[in-house]
């Protein structure tokens, strides 16, 4: 799966209204919200890429970009504080996507490679990634956040 | 695959003191003041939002108080280039530049870009100025760019973020073992001399590691972790006294030349015993100077060059596979040693050297095309390669560090910053290191650059702020705002820090002296050179006005409040700035937060208490009666 799919992946998985976010979402846009979201995103994600980059393996720093970009533009959800991810020894190696591979990784929606090392290269299979999209896509973040909360008290 | 320049003798690591600008760099600037949109919207920035805030900076008036420079940060370009130029990103920027950049000057203000001495911007564009340095200089000057900064991702000779690791093989010299001069190739002749026994370490790089010397290079200042004070590199070095009988290793090249006679020149050969790799510490290109001549500068070994893989290769060897090569010997070198002293350095001092080759490329198409141009020009590096070290020759500011924050902020997300927190993302980090580092700062060089400011994101308070604002004031740091100001407004509190004049005079203060720490509670010696990470201190700074001022800082640089009694005595200050400071009877003391103003006659300056992150910051001016 390259990066053109994966985003295809995600936007079709998101419009089918089968995932339980995506679900509330849609109850609570309409359809040009959504719209709108879906464009913001777009825009957003392919300004990061070129015609010829998108054609290229996710590594798994590019599917936190992308998961990240969806996060805040469809699903308008703020960040949280950084927990767990700030011990990954290689987060500050990518001053852009440090934030997004936190908040994925926090959120339970990416895994890392290793205990210590998130693996900001490593090529994910296409299992992979359909499987953190829908992780994104199903996501309770009031709940998840409500979990982080308590954690860090 | 990409070569390093071949250097000459301007952008060597020995011309790096000697205080020449290159390449007509107009000098005398002070800390530039202005909004980049990076800590404020990251990639996400557009034109929109960027026209909103050269709005909102004439709004709020902030551009009387100096901030003049709207700068466009990574995220702002097509991912390729077209046609080999740069354009720009139409979704975020539907007018392309020149209408911003017009729209930022009809404001009165003055427009900035952004780009990279790599093949890529950090976001990830293919659009980095590497080898299209004339093209990107044209297109600024069409653009009417006043301030350009530049970044240090995808760089093909170093092992920078996003390159290739094995791009270290670029930036140390390999592991040596030995050397071994040859005087006569047909007898053989040979002399070899020891690294270890026989070789002599300069600066605290190098080491000694399975019976050779490795680490020779320069220090990555990326991370907190290394000082900027002091030799910031190694060489390994060897010196030889040649006669017409022998050639003997001696403990120092002193005093040591037969100058009574004519002087009389042996031509050898010189071979070193070398084990090379392709990470920090042990790498492959190798420089060899006998005495005052550079012999050698290239790969001693030409199957040590990095692989054509890039950092996203996922087959890169991993550190139990990697292969360690045997030692062996290079090539003969034809060097001339003299009758007497001779001094032989291996070394590699290309890290600093390739990036401010790199920095001035740019520069010189800058000054070809637009002679007259004043582009501000800030090196974004982030303290790699120690530019305090070199920057002045070709840059306005050099940042000194990786950034201040990761969590960069987007429309209606003002992102987040901290006082203190692991690695660089935080005011302290940053400021733990510039504050040490005024010996490398002035009008006639540049300015240590600390990254952008993180007030109004969250994370810092009040307090925390007000103290970030005065740091960046007394390190002479620029002062470039990072947040939504939308989200400001005239005489709210980030307002009134932001646009305190008293704290923004003694940034803008024409003698151009950074503040030199000269008290901290943690300082052994020397609190003006000493790298301090803990941050449960108090620390004293002073800064020389042009007036004759000058200004006294006590900054908590801790979490918690402190009740201790601090004070520091005109003739503590007098004896760091010398005649710069006036030794009066009395003196006017104004605290440039809180606007009071006292008398003081005993030449004692002191706070009783202050709170956590706090400062207590004075302007002081003698009384002459």
């Amino acid at each position: 799966m390259n990066i053109e799919e994966f985003i295809d992946f995600i936007i079709t998985e998101y419009e089918s209204g089968k995932s339980k976010e995506s679900e509330k979402a849609f109850q609570e846009n309409n359809d040009f919200i959504r719209e709108e979201q879906l464009n913001k995103f777009w825009k957003n994600v392919m300004s990061l890429f070129s015609e010829k980059m998108i054609k290229e393996n996710v590594s798994r720093k590019n599917a936190a970009r992308i998961l990240y970009a969806f996060y805040k533009d469809v699903y308008n959800e703020s960040d949280i504080d950084w927990g767990s991810s700030k011990k990954l020894k290689d987060i500050y190696e990518c001053r852009v996507c440090a934030n997004a591979i936190a908040q994925m990784y926090d959120n339970g929606i990416l895994e890392s490679a290793t205990k210590e090392y998130f693996g900001l290269n490593d090529i994910l299979s296409s299992d992979e990634l359909m499987g953190s999209a829908l992780k994104l896509l199903k996501h309770d973040f009031l709940q998840a956040k409500e979990e982080i909360a308590i954690r860090n008290l | 695959m990409l070569r390093p320049d071949k250097l000459d003798d301007n952008g060597r690591f020995s011309s790096f003191d000697n205080g020449k600008i290159l390449f007509n760099k107009k000098k005398n600037h002070l800390p530039a003041m202005g909004w980049n949109s990076w800590n404020a919207f990251g990639s996400g920035n557009t034109e929109e939002l960027t026209r909103i805030m050269a709005d909102k900076i004439v709004e709020l008036g902030l551009d009387k108080l100096g901030y003049e420079y709207v700068i466009l940060d990574d995220g702002c370009y097509k991912p390729e280039r077209i046609d080999g130029k740069l354009s720009n990103e139409e979704n975020k920027f539907p007018n392309g530049f020149k209408s911003l950049s017009d729209y930022i000057h009809s404001k009165g203000l003055k427009f900035g870009m952004y780009n990279d001495i790599g093949t890529n911007l950090c976001a990830g564009a293919a659009v980095g100025t590497c080898g299209h340095e004339r093209d990107d200089a044209a297109s600024y000057i069409e653009w009417g760019v006043d301030f350009l900064k530049v970044d240090n991702c995808y760089y093909p000779f170093d092992n920078a973020t996003f390159s290739n690791p094995e791009n270290a093989a670029f930036t140390f010299a390999p592991a040596i073992r030995s050397i071994k001069i040859v005087r006569n190739e047909q007898s053989r002749e040979e002399y070899t001399f020891n690294a270890i026994s026989d070789g002599k370490i300069t600066g605290d790089r190098a080491f000694i590691e399975n019976n050779s010397v490795t680490g020779i290079g320069t220090y990555d200042g990326t991370g907190p972790e290394a000082s900027p004070v002091g030799l910031r590199s190694s060489e390994l070095i060897f010196n030889i006294c040649a006669d017409n009988k022998e050639i003997k290793s001696v403990s120092d090249n002193s005093d040591k030349n037969d100058n009574s006679a004519e002087e009389e020149n042996f031509t050898c050969l010189l071979e070193i015993e070398y084990q090379d790799g392709k990470e920090e510490g042990k790498g492959n290109w190798t420089q060899i100077a006998v005495n005052d001549d550079i012999v050698f500068d290239d790969f001693i070994s030409e199957d040590g060059w990095p692989s054509e893989k890039d950092s996203d290769d996922k087959n890169a060897p991993d550190e139990e596979t990697k292969e360690i090569k045997p030692f062996e010997w290079s090539k003969s070198i034809k060097i001339n040693l003299k009758k007497g002293s001779n001094c032989i350095r291996i070394m590699n001092h290309r890290r600093q050297e390739n990036t401010l080759n790199s920095y001035a490329r740019l520069l010189k198409e800058l000054n070809e095309l637009k002679p007259e141009n004043d582009i501000i020009y800030s090196a974004c590096e982030w303290g790699k390669t120690h530019p305090q070290n070199w920057a002045y020759k070709v840059c306005d500011s050099w940042r000194i560090l990786n950034d201040i924050t990761f969590r960069v902020g987007s429309d209606g997300d003002p992102g987040f910053g901290a006082w203190n927190q692991d690695y660089t993302t935080s005011v302290t980090a940053q400021y733990n290191k510039a504050v040490i580092m005024d010996e490398f700062a002035g009008l006639s060089k540049g300015w240590n650059d600390p990254d952008m400011l993180m007030i109004g994101m969250n994370g810092l308070d009040e307090v925390q702020c007000r103290t970030h604002m005065t740091m960046w004031c007394m390190m002479n740091s620029p002062l470039m705002l990072g947040m939504d100001l939308r989200r400001v407004s005239a005489n709210d509190w980030m307002y009134n820090i932001i646009a305190n004049k008293d704290m923004i005079s003694l940034n803008q203060d024409a003698l151009g002296i950074q503040a030199k720490r000269i008290f901290s509670t943690l300082a052994e010696k020397e609190p003006d050179k000493e790298y301090i990470r803990d941050i449960n201190r108090i620390d004293v700074l002073a800064k020389p006005l042009s007036n004759g001022d000058f200004a006294l800082s006590f900054i908590n640089v801790s979490e918690e409040g402190k009740n201790e009694k601090i004070s520091v005595s005109i003739e503590d200050i007098i004896g760091y700035f010398g005649e710069k400071i006036t030794r009066a009877d009395s003196y006017s003391v104004k605290n440039l937060w809180t606007k009071e103003v006292e008398e003081n006659n005993s030449g004692i300056f002191e706070i009783d208490g202050i709170k956590a992150c706090d400062n207590v910051t004075f302007r002081i001016s003698a009384i002459v009666s």
